[in-house]
C-alpha cells in the first residue's frame, strides 16, 4: 500500500496523475495513521480537502435571489409608460406651437400699433 | 434563458465560483463581492449564454478576470498591508508557536497565495475542484501538455515552499 502512494506521489508531482489517482492519494491522506516518512505531504491534501468545502454564507445566496427576481429597471418601461410618453412629448409640441404663435401675434400688434 | 434554468444552470457552481474568488482575493467579504458582480453580469446577458458551450467555463473566467483586475487596483494598498503584517508577523511568532501556524492550513493559503496566478489557477481547479484536463483546458485556453508542466510545477513548489517553512531536512 505504502509503496503504491510513493509511486502517486512522484507521478502526482509530475503532473502525471489521473483523476483517480489523485482521489486514492486524497484518500490515504484523510486518515489518521500516516507513516512518518509520508506525514509532510498530507498538509498540502488537507488543504486541499478544507478550501473544497468553502461556500458562499447563507445570508449572500438569499440576497441574490432577491436581487434575481427582483425586475430590472430597463425592463420596467411598459407600453402604457411609452404612450403616456408619446402624449406628453405631443402635447409640449402643441402648446410650443400656439406660444410662438402667440407670442409673434402679440409683437406685431404691439410693434405695428 | 429565465430564471429558473438560470438557477439551475448557474446557481449550483456558485460555490466554485465563490472558491475561485477567495482563491485570489483572500477575504469572504470581497470574495462574496465578485461572485455576485459575476452572477449579476451572467443575469444580465442571459440571452448569449447559450452561444456558449459551457457557461461553467465562462463563469469560471469572467471570475478569475474580474478578481485579478480588483488586484490590480488595489495592489499598492495590499502591498504595504502585507509588508507592514509580515514584520509584525516574524517578530512576534515564537518559533514554537510558528511550527504551530506552519502545520495548519493558513499557511497553505498563504504559501498558495505566493504562486504566480497561473500556477495557483491551474492548481486549484485540479486539486480543489478536481477538474479534468479538458475542462481546465476550457477555462485557460491553455493545451493539456501545457497544464500538466504548470500543474507539475505548481504541486512541486508548494511542497518546496511549504518544506522551507517547517524546516524539514532535505530529503526525507
Amino acid at each position: 500500500m505504502n509503496q503504491d502512494i510513493e509511486q502517486l506521489l512522484e507521478k502526482y508531482y509530475e503532473g502525471e496523475t489521473s483523476l483517480q489517482e489523485e482521489k486514492q492519494l486524497r484518500q490515504f491522506f484523510q486518515q489518521e495513521n500516516i507513516p512518518q516518512h509520508l506525514q509532510s505531504h498530507a498538509a498540502q491534501f488537507r488543504y486541499f480537502a478544507s478550501a473544497r468545502t468553502q461556500h458562499p454564507s447563507i445570508a449572500f445566496t438569499n440576497q441574490l435571489a432577491t436581487k434575481l427576481s427582483a425586475p430590472e429597471p430597463g425592463r420596467v418601461i411598459s407600453l402604457t409608460t411609452w404612450s403616456l410618453r408619446l402624449a406628453a412629448s405631443v402635447a409640449l409640441l402643441i402648446l410650443g406651437f400656439y406660444a410662438g404663435l402667440f407670442y409673434t401675434h402679440w409683437r406685431t400688434d404691439s410693434t405695428g400699433g | 434563458m429565465d430564471l429558473q434554468v438560470f438557477k439551475q444552470r448557474i446557481l449550483p457552481v456558485q460555490g466554485r465560483l465563490f472558491r475561485l474568488a477567495q482563491l485570489f482575493l483572500r477575504n469572504r467579504e470581497e470574495a462574496e463581492d465578485a461572485l455576485q458582480d459575476v452572477l449579476l453580469r451572467l443575469w444580465t446577458n442571459r440571452q448569449q449564454l447559450d452561444a456558449y458551450h459551457s457557461v461553467e467555463a465562462l463563469a469560471v473566467q469572467m471570475t478569475k478576470n474580474l478578481c485579478l483586475d480588483r488586484l490590480k487596483a488595489h495592489n499598492k494598498r495590499k502591498v504595504a498591508d502585507d509588508s507592514a503584517l509580515l514584520g509584525i508577523a516574524t517578530e512576534e511568532i515564537s518559533p514554537y508557536r510558528r511550527v504551530e501556524v506552519a502545520d495548519s492550513n493558513e499557511l497553505l493559503k498563504q504559501l498558495m497565495d505566493e504562486l504566480p496566478d497561473q500556477q495557483k489557477l491551474v492548481l486549484h481547479l485540479r486539486d480543489v475542484e478536481e477538474y479534468s484536463f479538458d475542462e481546465i483546458e476550457q477555462v485557460t485556453g491553455l493545451s493539456v501538455n501545457n497544464i500538466r508542466v504548470i500543474l507539475s510545477r505548481a504541486r512541486q513548489r508548494l511542497r518546496d515552499n511549504y518544506l522551507k517553512v517547517n524546516d524539514y531536512e532535505s530529503g526525507h
